[in-house]
Protein backbone atom coordinates (compact mmCIF):
# COMPACT_ATOMS: atom_id res chain seq x y z
CA UNK A 1 0.00 0.00 0.00
CA UNK A 2 3.13 2.13 -0.01
CA UNK A 3 2.62 2.99 3.70
CA UNK A 4 -0.53 5.51 2.94
CA UNK A 5 1.24 7.58 0.55
CA UNK A 6 -0.97 7.01 -2.82
CA UNK A 7 -4.15 7.32 -0.72
CA UNK A 8 -4.00 10.18 1.74
CA UNK A 9 -4.99 9.49 5.07
CA UNK A 10 -8.16 11.50 4.65
CA UNK A 11 -9.06 9.93 1.31
CA UNK A 12 -8.82 6.60 3.14
CA UNK A 13 -11.56 7.83 5.89
CA UNK A 14 -13.73 8.94 3.11
CA UNK A 15 -13.61 6.04 1.65
CA UNK A 16 -14.04 4.10 4.91
CA UNK A 17 -17.03 5.91 5.70
CA UNK A 18 -18.72 5.75 2.06
CA UNK A 19 -18.80 2.18 2.96
CA UNK A 20 -19.67 2.26 6.39
CA UNK A 21 -22.68 4.45 4.83
CA UNK A 22 -23.54 2.16 2.01
CA UNK A 23 -23.31 -1.22 4.18
CA UNK A 24 -25.92 0.87 6.51
CA UNK A 25 -27.92 1.59 3.50
CA UNK A 26 -28.04 -2.20 2.11
CA UNK A 27 -28.83 -3.32 5.77
CA UNK A 28 -31.06 -0.77 7.13
CA UNK A 29 -34.24 -1.79 5.92
CA UNK A 30 -33.50 -5.36 6.58
CA UNK A 31 -32.23 -4.71 10.15
CA UNK A 32 -35.83 -2.40 10.88
CA UNK A 33 -37.98 -6.08 9.61
CA UNK A 34 -36.17 -8.38 11.85
CA UNK A 35 -36.81 -5.51 14.80
CA UNK A 36 -40.42 -4.91 13.36
CA UNK A 37 -41.08 -8.85 13.72
CA UNK A 38 -40.47 -8.45 17.57
CA UNK A 39 -42.53 -5.75 17.99
CA UNK A 40 -46.12 -6.00 19.38
CA UNK A 41 -47.41 -2.89 17.07
CA UNK A 42 -48.94 -4.47 13.83
CA UNK A 43 -48.29 -1.40 11.99
CA UNK A 44 -44.54 -0.66 12.44
CA UNK A 45 -44.73 1.91 14.72
CA UNK A 46 -42.93 3.04 17.82
CA UNK A 47 -42.44 2.55 21.00
CA UNK A 48 -41.00 -1.31 20.90
CA UNK A 49 -42.88 -3.59 22.78
CA UNK A 50 -40.92 -7.39 22.27
CA UNK A 51 -43.20 -9.78 21.46
CA UNK A 52 -43.01 -13.61 20.29
CA UNK A 53 -47.04 -13.38 18.70
CA UNK A 54 -46.04 -13.09 15.11
CA UNK A 55 -44.07 -16.28 14.77
CA UNK A 56 -46.51 -17.72 17.02
CA UNK A 57 -48.82 -16.95 14.44
CA UNK A 58 -46.79 -17.93 11.57
CA UNK A 59 -46.33 -21.15 13.12
CA UNK A 60 -49.80 -21.60 13.97
CA UNK A 61 -50.69 -22.84 10.42
CA UNK A 62 -50.18 -19.13 8.56
CA UNK A 63 -50.50 -19.44 4.80
CA UNK A 64 -46.76 -18.06 4.52
CA UNK A 65 -45.80 -21.06 6.42
CA UNK A 66 -47.12 -23.56 4.09
CA UNK A 67 -45.94 -21.28 1.18
CA UNK A 68 -42.47 -21.28 2.81
CA UNK A 69 -42.44 -25.43 3.35
CA UNK A 70 -43.56 -26.01 -0.44
CA UNK A 71 -41.01 -23.22 -1.61
CA UNK A 72 -37.99 -25.30 0.31
CA UNK A 73 -39.13 -28.79 -1.10
CA UNK A 74 -39.72 -27.10 -4.46
CA UNK A 75 -36.06 -25.23 -4.31
CA UNK A 76 -34.87 -28.54 -3.42
CA UNK A 77 -35.70 -30.59 -6.24
CA UNK A 78 -34.98 -28.07 -8.48
CA UNK A 79 -31.27 -27.77 -7.07
CA UNK A 80 -30.68 -30.87 -6.86
CA UNK A 81 -31.54 -31.65 -10.38
CA UNK A 82 -29.35 -28.94 -11.46
CA UNK A 83 -26.08 -30.13 -9.28
CA UNK A 84 -26.47 -33.34 -10.71
CA UNK A 85 -27.18 -31.62 -14.61
CA UNK A 86 -24.08 -29.90 -13.70
CA UNK A 87 -22.04 -32.90 -12.79
CA UNK A 88 -22.69 -34.88 -15.92
CA UNK A 89 -22.29 -31.74 -18.05
CA UNK A 90 -18.99 -30.98 -16.38
CA UNK A 91 -17.59 -34.82 -16.85
CA UNK A 92 -19.00 -35.43 -20.34
CA UNK A 93 -17.47 -31.77 -21.51
CA UNK A 94 -13.67 -33.37 -19.90
CA UNK A 95 -14.03 -35.70 -22.61
CA UNK A 96 -15.14 -33.98 -25.34
CA UNK A 97 -13.52 -31.63 -28.08
CA UNK A 98 -12.58 -28.21 -27.59
CA UNK A 99 -15.32 -26.78 -29.66
CA UNK A 100 -18.12 -27.97 -27.46
CA UNK A 101 -16.08 -27.18 -24.31
CA UNK A 102 -16.28 -23.19 -26.12
CA UNK A 103 -20.06 -23.44 -27.43
CA UNK A 104 -21.64 -25.39 -24.55
CA UNK A 105 -20.64 -22.65 -21.81
CA UNK A 106 -21.79 -19.81 -23.60
CA UNK A 107 -25.16 -21.19 -24.55
CA UNK A 108 -25.37 -21.88 -21.01
CA UNK A 109 -25.39 -18.14 -20.48
CA UNK A 110 -28.33 -17.65 -22.57
CA UNK A 111 -30.47 -18.18 -19.67
CA UNK A 112 -28.53 -15.40 -17.44
CA UNK A 113 -28.59 -12.64 -20.04
CA UNK A 114 -32.07 -13.45 -20.90
CA UNK A 115 -34.53 -11.57 -17.99
CA UNK A 116 -36.45 -13.49 -16.36
CA UNK A 117 -39.73 -12.05 -17.54
CA UNK A 118 -38.98 -12.65 -21.08
CA UNK A 119 -37.67 -16.53 -20.35
CA UNK A 120 -41.22 -16.70 -18.28
CA UNK A 121 -43.29 -15.68 -20.61
CA UNK A 122 -41.85 -17.50 -23.54
CA UNK A 123 -41.82 -20.72 -21.49
CA UNK A 124 -46.02 -20.19 -21.06
CA UNK A 125 -46.25 -19.53 -24.55
CA UNK A 126 -44.30 -23.06 -25.42
CA UNK A 127 -46.43 -24.62 -22.51
CA UNK A 128 -49.69 -23.49 -23.91
CA UNK A 129 -49.21 -24.37 -26.81
CA UNK A 130 -47.72 -27.94 -25.75
CA UNK A 131 -51.26 -28.18 -23.74
CA UNK A 132 -48.43 -28.36 -20.25
CA UNK A 133 -49.82 -24.78 -19.31
CA UNK A 134 -49.25 -23.58 -15.52
CA UNK A 135 -48.58 -26.80 -14.18
CA UNK A 136 -45.85 -28.02 -11.18
CA UNK A 137 -43.93 -29.57 -14.44
CA UNK A 138 -43.77 -26.63 -16.20
CA UNK A 139 -42.32 -24.45 -13.01
CA UNK A 140 -40.01 -27.17 -12.12
CA UNK A 141 -38.41 -27.14 -16.13
CA UNK A 142 -38.58 -23.18 -16.19
CA UNK A 143 -36.87 -22.75 -12.68
CA UNK A 144 -34.66 -25.69 -13.19
CA UNK A 145 -33.14 -23.75 -16.67
CA UNK A 146 -32.95 -20.42 -15.12
CA UNK A 147 -30.68 -21.73 -11.94
CA UNK A 148 -28.66 -24.44 -14.22
CA UNK A 149 -25.85 -22.24 -15.75
CA UNK A 150 -24.73 -21.35 -11.78
CA UNK A 151 -24.71 -24.87 -10.41
CA UNK A 152 -23.15 -25.32 -13.74
CA UNK A 153 -20.24 -23.00 -14.22
CA UNK A 154 -19.06 -23.99 -10.67
CA UNK A 155 -18.30 -27.25 -11.21
CA UNK A 156 -17.43 -26.60 -14.66
CA UNK A 157 -14.62 -25.03 -13.69
CA UNK A 158 -13.10 -27.12 -10.98
CA UNK A 159 -13.66 -29.93 -12.81
CA UNK A 160 -11.22 -28.07 -15.67
CA UNK A 161 -9.23 -26.92 -13.27
CA UNK A 162 -8.33 -30.28 -10.99
CA UNK A 163 -5.20 -32.50 -11.83
CA UNK A 164 -6.38 -35.74 -13.90
CA UNK A 165 -3.53 -37.81 -12.04
CA UNK A 166 -5.68 -39.46 -8.82
CA UNK A 167 -8.11 -40.60 -10.90
CA UNK A 168 -5.66 -41.99 -13.06
CA UNK A 169 -4.04 -43.70 -10.44
CA UNK A 170 -7.13 -45.11 -9.62
CA UNK A 171 -8.18 -46.64 -13.09
CA UNK A 172 -4.38 -48.06 -12.90
CA UNK A 173 -5.45 -49.64 -9.90
CA UNK A 174 -8.53 -51.59 -11.17
CA UNK A 175 -11.47 -49.24 -9.75
CA UNK A 176 -14.15 -49.51 -12.00
CA UNK A 177 -15.72 -46.13 -13.36
CA UNK A 178 -18.15 -45.57 -11.07
CA UNK A 179 -16.06 -46.29 -8.31
CA UNK A 180 -13.58 -43.34 -9.42
CA UNK A 181 -15.98 -41.30 -9.77
CA UNK A 182 -17.40 -42.44 -6.00
CA UNK A 183 -14.55 -41.76 -4.16
CA UNK A 184 -12.50 -39.81 -6.09
CA UNK A 185 -13.62 -37.26 -8.34
CA UNK A 186 -17.19 -36.76 -6.73
CA UNK A 187 -14.78 -35.93 -3.54
CA UNK A 188 -12.29 -33.40 -5.58
CA UNK A 189 -15.39 -31.43 -6.66
CA UNK A 190 -17.14 -31.69 -4.14
CA UNK A 191 -16.96 -28.24 -2.73
CA UNK A 192 -18.06 -26.31 -5.73
CA UNK A 193 -21.02 -29.04 -6.22
CA UNK A 194 -22.16 -27.77 -3.01
CA UNK A 195 -21.61 -24.08 -4.05
CA UNK A 196 -23.45 -24.73 -7.22
CA UNK A 197 -26.23 -26.94 -5.16
CA UNK A 198 -26.58 -23.86 -2.46
CA UNK A 199 -26.67 -20.63 -5.32
CA UNK A 200 -29.13 -22.82 -7.03
CA UNK A 201 -31.45 -23.09 -4.05
CA UNK A 202 -31.10 -19.83 -3.18
CA UNK A 203 -31.98 -18.27 -6.52
CA UNK A 204 -34.76 -20.98 -7.08
CA UNK A 205 -35.74 -20.13 -3.87
CA UNK A 206 -36.67 -16.22 -5.06
CA UNK A 207 -37.03 -16.57 -8.62
CA UNK A 208 -40.53 -14.86 -8.83
CA UNK A 209 -41.11 -13.95 -12.24
CA UNK A 210 -40.77 -18.10 -13.55
CA UNK A 211 -42.74 -19.16 -10.66
CA UNK A 212 -45.28 -16.05 -10.97
CA UNK A 213 -45.85 -17.07 -14.89
CA UNK A 214 -45.51 -20.77 -14.58
CA UNK A 215 -47.15 -21.87 -11.28
CA UNK A 216 -50.21 -23.55 -11.38
CA UNK A 217 -53.53 -21.99 -10.22
CA UNK A 218 -53.57 -22.09 -6.63
CA UNK A 219 -49.99 -22.90 -5.73
CA UNK A 220 -48.08 -20.28 -4.35
CA UNK A 221 -44.28 -19.69 -3.84
CA UNK A 222 -43.59 -18.42 -0.88
CA UNK A 223 -42.35 -14.90 -2.97
CA UNK A 224 -45.83 -15.34 -5.06
CA UNK A 225 -47.64 -15.32 -1.42
CA UNK A 226 -45.61 -12.63 -0.35
CA UNK A 227 -46.10 -10.22 -3.77
CA UNK A 228 -50.11 -11.25 -2.88
CA UNK A 229 -50.17 -9.81 1.05
CA UNK A 230 -47.83 -6.38 -0.38
CA UNK A 231 -50.80 -5.99 -3.10
CA UNK A 232 -53.76 -6.63 -0.53
CA UNK A 233 -52.42 -5.04 2.65
CA UNK A 234 -49.41 -6.13 4.72
CA UNK A 235 -49.70 -8.96 7.60
CA UNK A 236 -47.07 -8.43 10.29
CA UNK A 237 -46.10 -12.09 9.70
CA UNK A 238 -44.59 -11.42 6.93
CA UNK A 239 -41.95 -9.55 9.13
CA UNK A 240 -41.41 -12.99 10.81
CA UNK A 241 -40.82 -14.87 7.69
CA UNK A 242 -38.75 -12.29 6.23
CA UNK A 243 -36.24 -12.61 9.74
CA UNK A 244 -36.14 -16.11 9.10
CA UNK A 245 -35.21 -16.26 5.60
CA UNK A 246 -32.29 -13.36 6.33
CA UNK A 247 -31.34 -15.29 9.16
CA UNK A 248 -31.02 -18.71 7.01
CA UNK A 249 -29.43 -16.91 3.59
CA UNK A 250 -27.11 -15.36 5.80
CA UNK A 251 -26.25 -19.08 7.35
CA UNK A 252 -25.79 -19.98 3.91
CA UNK A 253 -23.59 -17.38 2.89
CA UNK A 254 -21.42 -17.93 6.12
CA UNK A 255 -21.23 -21.72 5.13
CA UNK A 256 -19.89 -20.85 1.14
CA UNK A 257 -17.40 -18.77 2.68
CA UNK A 258 -16.44 -21.66 4.87
CA UNK A 259 -15.85 -23.87 1.82
CA UNK A 260 -13.67 -21.25 0.97
CA UNK A 261 -15.70 -19.72 -1.75
CA UNK A 262 -15.34 -16.31 -2.48
CA UNK A 263 -18.35 -14.08 -3.50
CA UNK A 264 -17.21 -13.43 -7.36
CA UNK A 265 -16.65 -17.16 -8.05
CA UNK A 266 -20.06 -17.95 -6.66
CA UNK A 267 -21.70 -15.64 -9.41
CA UNK A 268 -18.96 -15.70 -12.03
CA UNK A 269 -20.09 -13.66 -15.30
CA UNK A 270 -23.81 -14.87 -14.03
CA UNK A 271 -25.92 -12.50 -12.22
CA UNK A 272 -29.54 -12.71 -10.85
CA UNK A 273 -32.59 -11.41 -13.13
CA UNK A 274 -36.02 -9.88 -12.55
CA UNK B 1 -8.07 -22.61 -19.13
CA UNK B 2 -5.61 -25.23 -20.62
CA UNK B 3 -8.37 -27.96 -20.89
CA UNK B 4 -6.16 -30.45 -23.63
CA UNK B 5 -3.48 -31.17 -20.72
CA UNK B 6 -5.80 -31.63 -17.96
CA UNK B 7 -8.13 -34.37 -20.21
CA UNK B 8 -7.32 -37.75 -18.96
CA UNK B 9 -4.40 -39.68 -21.12
CA UNK B 10 -7.40 -42.57 -21.81
CA UNK B 11 -10.49 -40.59 -23.09
CA UNK B 12 -13.47 -42.94 -21.93
CA UNK B 13 -15.88 -42.83 -24.68
CA UNK B 14 -19.59 -43.11 -23.03
CA UNK B 15 -18.82 -40.58 -20.83
CA UNK B 16 -19.57 -38.16 -23.53
CA UNK B 17 -23.03 -39.15 -23.65
CA UNK B 18 -23.69 -37.64 -20.28
CA UNK B 19 -24.02 -34.05 -21.73
CA UNK B 20 -27.25 -34.77 -23.26
CA UNK B 21 -29.18 -34.31 -20.39
CA UNK B 22 -27.89 -30.65 -19.74
CA UNK B 23 -28.02 -30.30 -23.62
CA UNK B 24 -31.77 -31.21 -24.10
CA UNK B 25 -32.67 -29.13 -21.36
CA UNK B 26 -30.54 -26.24 -22.67
CA UNK B 27 -31.97 -26.49 -25.84
CA UNK B 28 -35.41 -27.25 -24.61
CA UNK B 29 -36.31 -24.74 -21.88
CA UNK B 30 -34.30 -21.80 -23.11
CA UNK B 31 -33.18 -21.63 -26.57
CA UNK B 32 -36.35 -23.67 -28.32
CA UNK B 33 -38.94 -21.11 -26.17
CA UNK B 34 -36.90 -17.77 -27.27
CA UNK B 35 -36.94 -19.00 -31.38
CA UNK B 36 -40.79 -19.96 -30.36
CA UNK B 37 -41.83 -16.36 -28.56
CA UNK B 38 -40.46 -14.95 -32.09
CA UNK B 39 -42.98 -17.25 -33.71
CA UNK B 40 -45.89 -16.57 -31.08
CA UNK B 41 -45.09 -12.64 -31.95
CA UNK B 42 -46.33 -13.08 -35.17
CA UNK B 43 -49.84 -14.66 -34.24
CA UNK B 44 -52.95 -13.13 -33.33
CA UNK B 45 -54.80 -13.04 -30.15
CA UNK B 46 -54.19 -15.64 -27.66
CA UNK B 47 -52.36 -18.76 -27.34
CA UNK B 48 -54.27 -21.59 -26.35
CA UNK B 49 -53.92 -25.16 -26.75
CA UNK B 50 -57.19 -25.79 -28.15
CA UNK B 51 -57.50 -23.05 -30.64
CA UNK B 52 -53.77 -23.90 -31.85
CA UNK B 53 -52.39 -21.12 -33.96
CA UNK B 54 -55.10 -20.09 -37.11
CA UNK B 55 -52.60 -17.88 -38.86
CA UNK B 56 -49.52 -15.16 -39.00
CA UNK B 57 -49.60 -11.88 -39.04
CA UNK B 58 -48.10 -8.51 -38.80
CA UNK B 59 -50.80 -6.94 -37.00
CA UNK B 60 -48.64 -7.20 -33.48
CA UNK B 61 -45.53 -4.95 -34.81
CA UNK B 62 -48.19 -2.68 -36.55
CA UNK B 63 -49.64 -1.63 -33.16
CA UNK B 64 -46.71 -1.76 -31.50
CA UNK B 65 -44.89 1.18 -34.07
CA UNK B 66 -48.06 3.13 -34.52
CA UNK B 67 -48.89 2.93 -30.51
CA UNK B 68 -48.01 6.56 -29.03
CA UNK B 69 -47.58 4.49 -25.28
CA UNK B 70 -44.78 1.47 -26.32
CA UNK B 71 -42.31 3.91 -27.50
CA UNK B 72 -43.21 6.25 -24.39
CA UNK B 73 -42.75 3.33 -22.41
CA UNK B 74 -39.73 2.32 -24.09
CA UNK B 75 -38.12 5.22 -23.83
CA UNK B 76 -38.82 5.07 -19.75
CA UNK B 77 -37.95 1.80 -19.55
CA UNK B 78 -34.46 2.13 -20.64
CA UNK B 79 -34.35 5.84 -19.06
CA UNK B 80 -35.19 4.36 -16.03
CA UNK B 81 -32.69 1.41 -16.02
CA UNK B 82 -29.87 3.90 -17.30
CA UNK B 83 -30.52 5.97 -14.27
CA UNK B 84 -30.32 3.26 -12.10
CA UNK B 85 -26.93 1.79 -13.59
CA UNK B 86 -25.30 5.18 -13.05
CA UNK B 87 -26.35 5.66 -9.57
CA UNK B 88 -24.85 2.23 -8.71
CA UNK B 89 -21.85 3.05 -10.34
CA UNK B 90 -21.51 6.20 -8.10
CA UNK B 91 -22.16 4.48 -4.86
CA UNK B 92 -20.60 0.96 -5.64
CA UNK B 93 -17.85 2.24 -6.99
CA UNK B 94 -16.18 3.94 -3.43
CA UNK B 95 -17.81 1.40 -1.52
CA UNK B 96 -16.18 -1.33 -3.65
CA UNK B 97 -12.78 0.73 -3.56
CA UNK B 98 -12.76 0.82 0.14
CA UNK B 99 -13.80 -3.03 0.28
CA UNK B 100 -10.51 -3.76 -2.14
CA UNK B 101 -7.85 -1.22 -0.81
CA UNK B 102 -8.24 0.49 2.31
CA UNK B 103 -10.10 -2.09 4.40
CA UNK B 104 -7.80 -4.89 6.32
CA UNK B 105 -7.33 -7.52 3.71
CA UNK B 106 -8.28 -10.48 6.01
CA UNK B 107 -11.62 -8.70 6.52
CA UNK B 108 -11.73 -8.01 2.79
CA UNK B 109 -13.44 -11.00 1.78
CA UNK B 110 -16.61 -10.86 4.92
CA UNK B 111 -17.14 -7.32 3.21
CA UNK B 112 -17.83 -8.99 -0.21
CA UNK B 113 -19.83 -11.77 1.21
CA UNK B 114 -22.30 -9.16 3.78
CA UNK B 115 -22.45 -6.78 0.68
CA UNK B 116 -24.45 -9.77 -1.12
CA UNK B 117 -26.69 -11.04 1.62
CA UNK B 118 -29.17 -8.39 0.43
CA UNK B 119 -29.10 -9.47 -3.03
CA UNK B 120 -30.04 -13.26 -1.89
CA UNK B 121 -32.40 -12.18 -0.05
CA UNK B 122 -35.76 -12.53 -1.62
CA UNK B 123 -36.16 -9.44 -4.19
CA UNK B 124 -39.75 -9.68 -2.84
CA UNK B 125 -38.60 -9.35 0.88
CA UNK B 126 -36.63 -6.37 -0.11
CA UNK B 127 -39.11 -4.69 -1.57
CA UNK B 128 -41.34 -5.36 1.32
CA UNK B 129 -38.65 -4.01 3.31
CA UNK B 130 -38.70 -1.12 1.71
CA UNK B 131 -42.01 -0.31 1.71
CA UNK B 132 -42.28 -0.47 5.29
CA UNK B 133 -39.88 2.13 5.12
CA UNK B 134 -41.41 4.45 2.87
CA UNK B 135 -44.72 4.39 3.45
CA UNK B 136 -46.23 7.86 5.25
CA UNK B 137 -45.87 7.32 8.63
CA UNK B 138 -43.05 4.73 8.05
CA UNK B 139 -39.32 6.00 9.35
CA UNK B 140 -38.18 7.27 6.66
CA UNK B 141 -40.93 10.07 6.27
CA UNK B 142 -40.71 10.79 10.02
CA UNK B 143 -37.01 11.54 9.92
CA UNK B 144 -37.90 13.70 6.45
CA UNK B 145 -40.41 15.15 8.49
CA UNK B 146 -37.97 15.81 11.04
CA UNK B 147 -35.12 17.24 8.88
CA UNK B 148 -38.31 20.10 7.62
CA UNK B 149 -38.47 18.66 4.25
CA UNK B 150 -41.96 16.63 4.50
CA UNK B 151 -45.02 16.34 6.11
CA UNK B 152 -44.65 12.44 7.23
CA UNK B 153 -47.78 11.85 5.99
CA UNK B 154 -46.93 12.13 2.76
CA UNK B 155 -45.03 9.39 0.82
CA UNK B 156 -42.71 8.61 -1.61
CA UNK B 157 -43.86 5.13 -2.07
CA UNK B 158 -45.96 4.57 -5.22
CA UNK B 159 -43.93 6.86 -7.44
CA UNK B 160 -41.47 6.51 -10.36
CA UNK B 161 -39.00 7.68 -7.02
CA UNK B 162 -40.02 4.48 -5.09
CA UNK B 163 -39.38 2.24 -7.96
CA UNK B 164 -35.43 3.67 -8.47
CA UNK B 165 -34.87 3.72 -4.79
CA UNK B 166 -36.09 -0.37 -4.71
CA UNK B 167 -34.21 -1.29 -7.87
CA UNK B 168 -31.32 0.82 -6.62
CA UNK B 169 -31.24 -1.33 -3.62
CA UNK B 170 -31.83 -4.63 -5.11
CA UNK B 171 -29.22 -4.29 -7.49
CA UNK B 172 -26.05 -2.01 -6.28
CA UNK B 173 -24.51 -5.30 -4.34
CA UNK B 174 -24.14 -6.92 -7.57
CA UNK B 175 -22.13 -3.76 -9.12
CA UNK B 176 -20.55 -3.77 -5.99
CA UNK B 177 -19.24 -7.76 -6.22
CA UNK B 178 -18.22 -6.90 -9.96
CA UNK B 179 -15.80 -3.62 -9.32
CA UNK B 180 -14.66 -5.24 -6.09
CA UNK B 181 -13.14 -8.18 -8.11
CA UNK B 182 -11.67 -6.46 -10.64
CA UNK B 183 -10.07 -3.57 -8.29
CA UNK B 184 -8.86 -6.24 -6.10
CA UNK B 185 -7.00 -6.64 -8.62
CA UNK B 186 -5.05 -3.79 -9.30
CA UNK B 187 -1.35 -3.90 -7.84
CA UNK B 188 -0.65 -1.82 -5.36
CA UNK B 189 2.84 -1.11 -6.56
CA UNK B 190 1.49 0.35 -9.33
CA UNK B 191 -0.60 2.91 -7.81
CA UNK B 192 2.91 3.72 -5.54
CA UNK B 193 4.67 3.87 -9.05
CA UNK B 194 1.84 6.50 -10.40
CA UNK B 195 2.54 8.39 -6.99
CA UNK B 196 6.22 8.92 -7.13
CA UNK B 197 5.97 9.75 -10.54
CA UNK B 198 4.04 12.87 -9.23
CA UNK B 199 0.69 11.64 -10.58
CA UNK B 200 -2.33 13.01 -8.12
CA UNK B 201 -5.41 11.21 -7.37
CA UNK B 202 -7.37 11.93 -10.60
CA UNK B 203 -4.96 11.43 -12.68
CA UNK B 204 -4.13 8.20 -10.99
CA UNK B 205 -8.06 7.37 -10.97
CA UNK B 206 -8.03 7.90 -14.70
CA UNK B 207 -5.10 6.50 -16.30
CA UNK B 208 -4.41 3.54 -14.05
CA UNK B 209 -7.64 2.66 -11.96
CA UNK B 210 -10.29 2.97 -14.43
CA UNK B 211 -8.66 1.42 -17.47
CA UNK B 212 -8.48 -1.80 -14.85
CA UNK B 213 -11.48 -1.65 -13.66
CA UNK B 214 -13.47 -1.78 -17.11
CA UNK B 215 -14.05 -5.07 -17.38
CA UNK B 216 -15.91 -5.15 -13.72
CA UNK B 217 -17.45 -2.07 -14.42
CA UNK B 218 -18.97 -3.67 -17.68
CA UNK B 219 -20.25 -7.07 -16.15
CA UNK B 220 -21.57 -4.82 -13.45
CA UNK B 221 -23.36 -2.92 -15.93
CA UNK B 222 -24.81 -5.69 -18.38
CA UNK B 223 -26.32 -7.14 -14.75
CA UNK B 224 -27.73 -4.24 -14.17
CA UNK B 225 -29.20 -2.81 -17.15
CA UNK B 226 -30.59 -6.01 -18.63
CA UNK B 227 -32.51 -7.01 -16.27
CA UNK B 228 -33.84 -2.90 -14.73
CA UNK B 229 -34.95 -1.96 -18.69
CA UNK B 230 -37.37 -5.85 -18.15
CA UNK B 231 -38.52 -5.23 -14.65
CA UNK B 232 -42.14 -5.32 -13.72
CA UNK B 233 -42.50 -6.49 -10.01
CA UNK B 234 -41.08 -3.55 -8.74
CA UNK B 235 -43.20 -0.76 -10.88
CA UNK B 236 -46.18 -3.11 -10.10
CA UNK B 237 -45.82 -2.92 -6.44
CA UNK B 238 -43.76 0.06 -5.46
CA UNK B 239 -44.93 2.01 -8.38
CA UNK B 240 -47.96 4.43 -9.05
CA UNK B 241 -50.57 4.38 -11.66
CA UNK B 242 -48.33 6.39 -14.16
CA UNK B 243 -45.38 4.50 -13.36
CA UNK B 244 -45.56 1.44 -15.31
CA UNK B 245 -42.13 0.25 -17.45
CA UNK B 246 -42.25 -2.12 -20.33
CA UNK B 247 -41.91 -5.19 -18.16
CA UNK B 248 -45.73 -4.10 -16.74
CA UNK B 249 -47.10 -4.09 -20.16
CA UNK B 250 -45.65 -7.21 -21.50
CA UNK B 251 -46.81 -8.87 -18.31
CA UNK B 252 -50.58 -7.24 -18.48
CA UNK B 253 -50.66 -8.86 -21.69
CA UNK B 254 -50.25 -12.52 -20.20
CA UNK B 255 -52.23 -11.81 -16.89
CA UNK B 256 -55.06 -9.56 -17.45
CA UNK B 257 -55.97 -8.72 -20.87
CA UNK B 258 -54.69 -12.24 -22.17
CA UNK B 259 -53.40 -11.09 -25.94
CA UNK B 260 -50.38 -13.23 -25.89
CA UNK B 261 -49.12 -12.48 -29.68
CA UNK B 262 -49.00 -8.58 -28.73
CA UNK B 263 -47.34 -9.72 -25.38
CA UNK B 264 -44.97 -11.53 -27.48
CA UNK B 265 -44.19 -9.14 -30.08
CA UNK B 266 -43.75 -6.49 -27.29
CA UNK B 267 -41.08 -9.13 -25.59
CA UNK B 268 -39.46 -9.73 -28.87
CA UNK B 269 -39.15 -5.75 -29.29
CA UNK B 270 -37.58 -5.75 -25.94
CA UNK B 271 -35.12 -8.73 -26.68
CA UNK B 272 -33.79 -6.77 -29.59
CA UNK B 273 -33.06 -3.32 -28.13
CA UNK B 274 -32.03 -5.13 -25.20
CA UNK B 275 -29.35 -6.64 -27.48
CA UNK B 276 -28.88 -3.25 -29.54
CA UNK B 277 -27.98 -1.86 -26.16
CA UNK B 278 -25.70 -4.45 -25.03
CA UNK B 279 -23.95 -3.94 -28.56
CA UNK B 280 -23.68 -0.01 -28.17
CA UNK B 281 -22.78 -0.23 -24.09
CA UNK B 282 -20.02 -3.15 -25.37
CA UNK B 283 -19.00 -0.93 -28.52
CA UNK B 284 -18.91 2.19 -26.42
CA UNK B 285 -16.84 0.35 -23.39
CA UNK B 286 -14.25 -0.49 -25.72
CA UNK B 287 -14.19 3.00 -27.45
CA UNK B 288 -13.34 4.43 -23.76
CA UNK B 289 -10.88 2.23 -23.33
CA UNK B 290 -8.96 2.79 -26.05
CA UNK B 291 -9.03 6.39 -25.60
CA UNK B 292 -7.79 6.34 -21.77
CA UNK B 293 -5.52 3.67 -23.25
CA UNK B 294 -6.23 0.44 -20.90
Amino acid sequence: MGRNKPQGRGFRLAMKIWLGVTMFILFFPIAIIILMSFNTSRYGTFPFEFTLQWYEKLFSGSELIASTIFSFWFSLAVSTVSAILGITASLALRRLSQKWNKTFPTLMDVPVIVPWLVQGVSLLLLFNWLGLGRSIVSMFLGNLVAVMPHSFLLTYSRVMTMSPSPEEAGRTLGASGFRVFRDITFRMIFPAVLAGWLMSFVLCFNCFSLQYYLAPFGTYTLPMRIFTLIRSGCEPDINAVATIMCVVTFLAILLLNKIGFSADQLFGRGKKGS
Amino acid sequence: MKHAQNRPSKPREPVRALILPSAAMLLCISLIPLFMLIVFSFVDGNVTTTTGISGFTLKNFLSIFSSSTVPSLLWKSFGISFLVTVLCILIGYPAAWAIAKVVKPRNRNMFVMLSIVPALVSQLLLIYAIMQLLQSGGLVMNFLEALGICSSSDSILYSDTAVIIVLVYEYLPYMILCLYSCLEKIDDNVLSAAHTLGAGRGRTFLDVVLPQSFSGLLAGILVIFIPVAGSFVEPDTVGGPYSMMIGSLINTQFNTTLNMGYGAALSFVLLVLMSLALALINGGMKLAQRKIGG
